[in-house]
């Protein structure tokens, strides 16, 4: 807003801006006047027909736009892969990595972000796993067959020994028998 | 155990066996007899519990008592191991079997009567260490025979004395 002291270009402006705004209220009320005629019924007065071609034009574009999108999704999930591919099969990803990854540093990160005794916890049936192990290696099997061949191995030297003592006794009772001029006996104790 | 001494062992299969072995058989089968009878006290003492706790006192047992049944359940004991397998627990354990003089099983009178002949003369045992054939007195008297058994045949070629 210019001052009252500005001139005269400041006095023209603010003559045109006091023009303008007596026009704008005369103005709009014409404009009421011409889109909706007193005397035209609502339905079919030039406002409303602007407003219906406003409406169907806003629909439209919303369709157009729908379609549009739609087109366009098909085309990414059609064309998206292909050029995947295509970039891929020319890329040497392992060699890409290798050279421009260090991926210790990754694993090793991420490594230290987890828990992992608590990890295994939660994820992994630890005991059915453990049972599967035994079922696999037949633990049981095992301790029997273990256990079996100790017992087998005590019950064979029990005999053994008392076999060698049996031997031992016949020996004794043979020299007694030889000292006192008796006959031999049939040693079938003896081994 | 190694297995020449293994060997050495079965090596001995279908003798006559000796006196150390029948004598180590028969401890064992003794301190089964002996389990088997002070299970049994113990059993008939917890059943006068169960039936009457109040008035329940520890009952005095006379040795007469117990060594009669130890004679009962060692005749039975004894009768039935020979004539159902030829081995009793002990037996089993020092690989020995008791065959008839035709080396088969005995029968069960003839386990009865070497039964009793053994609970009441066990020195007899001794015999079978002097005696040519390895025959105990109740294996003379009966023409019974213990041989060792290390395999599962049941019937032997018995070594006879020449």
């Amino acid at each position: 807003m210019a001052e009252p002291d500005d001139g005269p270009l400041g006095r023209g402006l603010d003559a045109a801006a006091d023009l303008l705004r007596g026009a704008i209220v005369p103005g709009r009320r014409l404009a009421a006047l011409a889109l909706h005629p007193p005397l035209l019924p609502e339905a079919i007065s030039p406002g409303r027909a602007l407003q219906d071609m406003s409406a169907r034009v806003h629909r439209g574009s919303e369709a157009s736009l729908e379609i549009l999108h739609d087109v366009l999704e098909t085309l990414l999930d059609a064309q998206v892969p292909k050029i995947a591919d295509a970039v891929l099969a020319r890329l040497d990803l392992t060699t890409l990595i290798a050279d421009h990854v260090d991926v210790s540093q990754i694993v090793e990160s991420i490594l230290d972000r987890l828990d992992l005794t608590e990890l295994a916890r939660t994820r992994i049936d630890l005991a059915g796993l453990t049972n599967e192990v035994i079922e696999e290696i037949d633990l049981s099997a095992l301790i029997r067959e273990s256990t079996s061949g100790v017992a087998s191995d005590v019950v064979t030297g029990a005999r053994a020994s008392a076999a060698t003592a049996d031997e031992a006794v016949a020996r004794f009772l043979s020299r007694r028998r030889r000292r006192r001029g008796e006959t031999e006996p049939t040693g079938e104790t003896a081994p | 155990m190694t297995g020449s001494r293994r060997r050495a062992v079965a090596s001995l299969h279908g003798r006559p066996a000796g006196v150390v072995t029948r004598a180590a058989a028969g401890v064992i089968d003794y301190l089964v007899v002996g389990l088997i009878v002070l299970l049994g006290h113990l059993s008939i003492i917890a059943l006068r519990f169960v039936t009457n706790p109040v008035r329940f006192n520890w009952p005095r047992t006379s040795w007469a008592i117990l060594i009669v049944s130890g004679v009962i359940v060692m005749v039975c004991y004894l009768t039935i191991s020979w004539s159902a397998t030829g081995k009793t627990l002990g037996a089993s354990i020092m690989g020995t079997r008791v065959v008839n003089r035709h080396g088969g099983r005995l029968g069960f009178a003839w386990s009865l009567i070497r039964a009793a002949l053994v609970v009441v003369f066990p020195v007899g045992l001794l015999w079978c260490a002097v005696n040519t054939g390895g025959r105990s007195v109740q294996d003379v008297a009966l023409r019974t025979r213990v041989l060792y058994d290390y395999d599962i045949s049941t019937s032997y070629a018995v070594h006879e004395a020449p």
